[in-house]
């Protein structure tokens, strides 16, 4: 079971956090915060698909930088 | 109820109408005098009170603002990827990528500011009569008002930072604070490089942000005196523009 566990983590990370699926959730991510933002003028919806994008781009990048190198 | 009105549109009495709270209420009132305006309806210049002109002056103020504090924030991390000193995404080399990522990450620092004064040259277009007029002027300076007050706050944070906060002695001593968590010496030299890349971004994010400050005061004006005498053209054969 706990394999089964870590293994789908695995995937997930590999599949959503890593390279072209990343870029494409936080592209979608950061144009669902601006259409929040100025059509809808949900200023909550803005702000938490900013968070979205924010953390899809830099905070891999963070955990990159002070893990892998 | 109110008078004024010599088209056939009611205007509402100072008492009555709500006070305006944000930039589509704005927007809102803006399109309803225009086509006022362009219907044939004519107000005095004095109808639109000192009071309204606060509020639009308040909603530009207020409008800009919000906005920067992101911009702030985000500028030195977007500064440090051009750079190369952190990275976004995954760490893949390449031309497309690397440029894509600069590309995202100048629209996430800069999308609000950018939409925000997209939006105001969208509200320029409404310019068509005396009031409209007035209305996007007193909404317009509140815009740069808002403006100089960001490049302010900016170079008094910036500054504070560059000067005061990020100083070697200081981030020693918030490093000596980590040793509670028992963080690695490897970790804390790249804690260390991080921090003091962030402060060589500092300076030219201000200019980054007085710059395109700069740009969309001017942009925006632009806007306002285009739609201005776009308008004038449009309406020199029959609409009385005083």
């Amino acid at each position: 079971m706990d394999i089964w566990y870590s293994r789908f983590w695995e995937w997930a990370y590999s599949a959503i956090y890593q390279g072209f699926w990343a870029r494409g959730l936080g592209t979608l991510a950061l144009i669902m915060s601006l259409w929040f933002f100025f059509k809808r003028k949900s200023i909550r919806g803005g702000i938490m698909f900013f968070i979205v994008a924010f953390i899809m781009a830099y905070g891999v990048g963070f955990y990159f930088m002070f893990t892998k190198r | 109820m109110a008078g004024g009105s010599s088209g056939g549109v009611v205007l509402i009495d100072g008492d009555e109408r709500q006070k305006i709270k944000g930039l589509l209420e704005s927007l809102a009132e803006i399109e309803q005098t225009y086509v006022f305006e362009q219907s044939g309806g004519t107000v005095d210049e004095n109808y639109f009170t000192t009071k309204e002109k606060l509020e639009f002056f308040g909603v530009g103020l207020k409008g800009v603002l919000s906005g920067s504090i992101i911009m702030l924030v985000l500028l030195p991390l977007m500064i440090d990827v051009f750079y190369k000193n952190i990275t976004v995404f995954t760490p893949e080399t390449g031309t497309f990528y690397m440029t894509f990522d600069r590309v995202y990450v100048l629209c996430l620092s800069m999308g609000i500011t950018l939409g925000t004064a997209g939006f105001f040259i969208y509200i320029s277009t409404f310019n068509g009569g005396i009031i409209s007029q007035a209305k996007i002027s007193s909404l317009f300076w509140g815009v740069s008002f808002g403006f100089i007050i960001k490049i302010f706050i900016s170079f008094f944070i910036y500054g504070m930072l560059y000067n005061l906060v990020i100083t070697q002695q200081n981030i020693v001593v918030f490093l000596n604070w980590l040793d509670f968590f028992d963080i690695s010496y490897t970790l804390k030299g790249k804690l260390y490089n991080f921090i003091m890349n962030m402060k060589d971004t500092l300076m030219p994010s201000l200019i980054f942000l007085v710059i395109t400050t700069i740009i969309m005061t001017v942009m925006i004006w632009l806007g306002y005196f285009a739609g201005k005498r776009k308008k004038k053209k449009m309406n020199s054969g029959g609409f009385d523009e005083r």
